[in-house]
């Protein structure tokens, strides 16, 4: 009769953790989410995991991992192991009908786009012998953008050039004059859509004024680090100026733009609002480390000739004025931004229009 | 594993009285094999004896708590002799009842050599437990150390009831067969319980640095789960409870060849009465010889006394379970936010959500199988993710695949069905 008992016992357990295994993931999900969808360097945010359980049967231990890049860090560093990603684990355990939402402080430590797109699930039984796995998918992610650096001098030199070709239009043009015809952006008044050149290029155009006068610019990055002696530190404070400088003069309404020496990135041509503000900052959280680099003369000639070009390029060089002057012309002004290391200061020729300003970075 | 706090110190009391368990069920089957092959087959006498066997309690209890601080060899001992002593005393008033004071030498023995075998395998598993750390500080962390029999439960006592269950049935004792399948239930119970509390505190003592980690909500759900496989264990007792009419018990008689008188050898389970060797002659019971002839009665208020304190240990026992179960229901139904998680229950018609990051589309509708191959063909080729304000074209664009054919063609399904609804 023992026996019976034994066989019973051996029966009905095989039969409970055989039913475990098949149930335990179903109605159960898993879901990340970040808290807005970007943050500057150094900031800190935070991510929600909502675990939920639509049955009865209760999940006893769910260790939920994911990985995300380096460029996040996790304020509560326990639970994270940190090799080519950051990858988290986290425990659980939930009743039936349950639904756990965990908030997980983070800080963006380097700029990048970080999504998550799976996370694992894996349960154990109720005494250990087994593990059971499964993936779900997710559709999270945050970007980190460039951070917000001090922009010194370069700021009223800006404006002193800005405020020039303000005042050089002024004598030269009819505030009132129809100026041009431009493809529609979603801050465009829809008043200002030209429909017959829309119908006529099967695509939205708008008419730009000079009314305004305002003068636009438009920054020219480069970020090739060729040398020998690589500058990364160099190439990171460019970034933070073209973000800063495109943050700064977007926001006080003037027309802007973007343009990168990368392979494969998009160009910005000078437009207003908040959505190119974060196409632009989009770009730039771009890993340019693995993009091949093409020489920054390459983007003088998409610059538009009203639009004040901003370079900002550590590697500047005698050749650069030369290719500066060569395509914009002596008159142009243009402002070059010369980031360097300490006591690094390149010695550059002083050349019509272009003003220059040095820019000392310490690692 | 302190920062956890009450969950884990409650089940930590509960694995104590489980070890003691272990001990009080597995002992006493010994003491009562010996009486059985004594000769004696009254189930009241056997069940007495096995019960008897409890009183090795204290000894247990008080050994399981303090040989396992930091005390020296020499004091360990000398509680281990003293416990020897206290159990004798104990046994020797045990055993008043009428039908066990012939077995009382047997009695006192048999709980001062458990005393002394609990005393010795606590202080040998204290042993193994320093040379543990001791390993684990010098970085070998192969180290396993030996297992000692009476420390903890373990489904390997099973077969240790099993023999037990066997001995019944060849000596024809149902109060044996009886008392080791009861036994077998309550400590495969005790066995799973036991496993369930040493695992998760492990796993907790192996994660304790984890952020977060939700240990009593661990053990509180795991315990749940404990109840449906004790549910199950006492379910599989049924059918053995049942079977108990239809038990057989072996005959080792043995039969001679035709033209022989048969002989039986003694091996037969005899009935309750005394042995009959060949010749007739009755040998009576062996452990009476141990007995004296005794005129002595015990007055009739020690009897009252002895009644009194079994009624008040049961109604404590009773108390101490009911408060357990109590609590542990308690806890299940608290509400409470662990660790700063917030915790909620779903109603079971709550839709579920849809957070818009999460982008969750039911693939198996038509409208939602367009739009899930667009959104993963854009997945694939769009470094970064779409502005909430841009347009399928200037995604496109953006992607650099707005002239493939495979593209046009599927941009032109996600238009009818994102903006027309149509399919």
């Amino acid at each position: 009769m023992i026996l019976i008992f034994f066989a019973a016992a051996a029966l009905l357990l095989y039969i409970l953790q055989a039913a475990y295994k098949r149930s335990w993931p179903k109605e159960l999900s898993a879901e990340l989410s970040f808290d807005g969808g970007y943050i500057y360097e150094d900031d800190e945010s935070a991510m929600y995991e909502v675990i939920e359980n639509r049955k009865r049967l209760p999940v006893f231990l769910l260790e939920v991992g994911f990985k995300i890049g380096r460029g996040i860090s996790f304020i509560d560093t326990e639970n994270t192991n940190v090799s080519d990603y950051v990858y988290k684990r986290d425990i659980y355990a939930l009743g039936g009908y349950e639904r756990i939402t965990r908030t997980i402080r983070l800080v963006g430590k380097g700029r990048g786009y970080f999504p998550v797109s799976d996370v694992s699930l894996s349960a154990f039984s109720l005494f250990h012998t087994k593990r059971y796995l499964c993936q779900a998918g997710q559709d999270a992610a945050i970007y980190v953008y460039a951070k917000r650096t001090a922009l010194g001098r370069i700021v009223p030199a800006l404006d002193s050039i800005l405020g020039e070709e303000e005042s050089r239009r002024k004598f030269l043009e009819d505030p009132f004059a129809f100026s041009s015809i431009r493809d529609y952006t979603i801050s465009d008044p829809m008043k200002s859509i030209n429909w017959k050149a829309s119908a006529r290029s099967g695509e939205l155009m708008v008419n730009t004024y000079a009314s305004t006068m305002t003068a636009r610019l438009m920054v020219l990055l480069d970020i090739e680090d060729s040398g020998i002696w690589k500058r990364q530190e160099l190439v990171e404070d460019s970034i933070r100026v073209a973000a800063t400088l495109l943050q700064r003069y977007l926001a006080a309404g003037r027309e802007a733009g973007l343009a990168v020496n990368a392979q494969g990135t998009e160009m910005i041509m000078p437009g207003k609002g908040g959505a190119l503000r974060h196409r632009a900052e989009r770009l730039l959280t771009s890993d340019f480390e693995k993009e091949r680099p093409f020489p920054l003369q390459e983007l003088f000639r998409h610059v538009p000739e009203d639009v004040i070009p901003v370079v900002i390029s550590k590697n500047a060089d005698r050749e650069l004025i030369f290719s500066l002057t060569g395509a914009f012309g002596s008159e142009r002004r243009i402002l070059l931004v010369v980031p360097h290391g300490k006591d690094e200061k390149p010695v550059l020729p002083v050349s019509g229009g272009i003003e220059t300003v040095y820019r000392e970075v310490l690692s | 594993m302190e920062k956890h706090g009450r969950d884990t110190k409650f089940y930590k009391r509960v694995r104590f009285v489980l070890e003691c368990l272990h001990v009080l069920f597995t002992l006493p089957f010994v003491l009562t094999a010996i009486v059985i092959f004594a000769g004696q087959r009254d189930p009241a006498v056997l069940l007495l004896v096995y019960l008897s066997g409890y009183l090795l309690l204290p000894a247990v209890v008080i050994q399981k708590k303090v040989l396992i601080r930091n005390i020296p060899l020499a004091k360990c001992i000398l509680i281990v002799l003293a416990n020897a002593v206290m159990e004798a005393a104990i046994g020797y008033a045990g055993s008043f009842h009428p039908l066990l004071i012939r077995y009382r030498a047997g009695i006192i023995a048999a709980l001062v050599i458990g005393s002394v075998l609990t005393g010795i395998d606590t202080l040998l598993a204290r042993k193994t437990e320093t040379d543990r750390q001791e390993a684990l500080r010098l970085g070998e962390v192969d180290f396993t150390g030996q297992a000692y029999v009476l420390q903890k439960p373990s489904a390997v006592a099973l077969a240790y009831i099993f023999v037990f269950y066997v001995v019944g049935l060849l000596a024809r004792t149902d109060v044996l067969c009886n008392i080791a399948l009861i036994v077998a239930v309550l400590y495969l119970i005790t066995v799973k319980v036991y496993d369930f509390i040493e695992k998760s505190e492990e796993y907790l003592k192996i994660n304790h640095n984890t952020a977060s980690l939700p240990a009593g909500r661990i053990l509180r759900t795991g315990t749940l789960l404990l109840l449906a496989v004790l549910l199950a264990i006492g379910l599989a007792a049924v059918p053995a409870a049942a079977a108990i009419r239809y038990r057989i018990y072996p005959s080792l008689e043995i039969r001679v060849p035709e033209g022989q008188a048969a002989e039986t050898l003694g091996l037969t389970a005899p009935s309750s009465g005394p042995v009959m060797p060949p010749g007739g002659a009755a040998m009576g019971n062996p452990l009476d010889e141990l007995v004296p002839e005794d005129d002595f009665e015990w007055p009739a208020w020690i009897n009252d006394i002895v009644y009194v304190l079994a009624g008040i240990i049961l109604f404590c026992v009773l108390i101490a379970v009911i408060r357990i179960i109590k609590e542990v229901f308690v806890r299940f139904t608290r509400e409470y936010d662990d660790n700063g998680d917030i915790v909620e229950t779903i109603d079971p018609d709550e839709k579920r959500q849809t957070l818009y990051s999460a982008g969750k589309i039911d693939r198996r509708s038509a409208q939602g199988g367009v739009r899930y191959r667009y959104k993963r063909m854009i997945r694939k080729n769009l470094k970064g993710r779409p502005m909430p304000q841009e347009t399928p074209v200037e995604i496109e664009k953006r992607a650099g695949i707005q002239d493939r054919p495979d593209v046009i063609k599927l941009h032109d399904e996600y238009e009818l069905v994102r903006y027309g609804q149509q399919v």
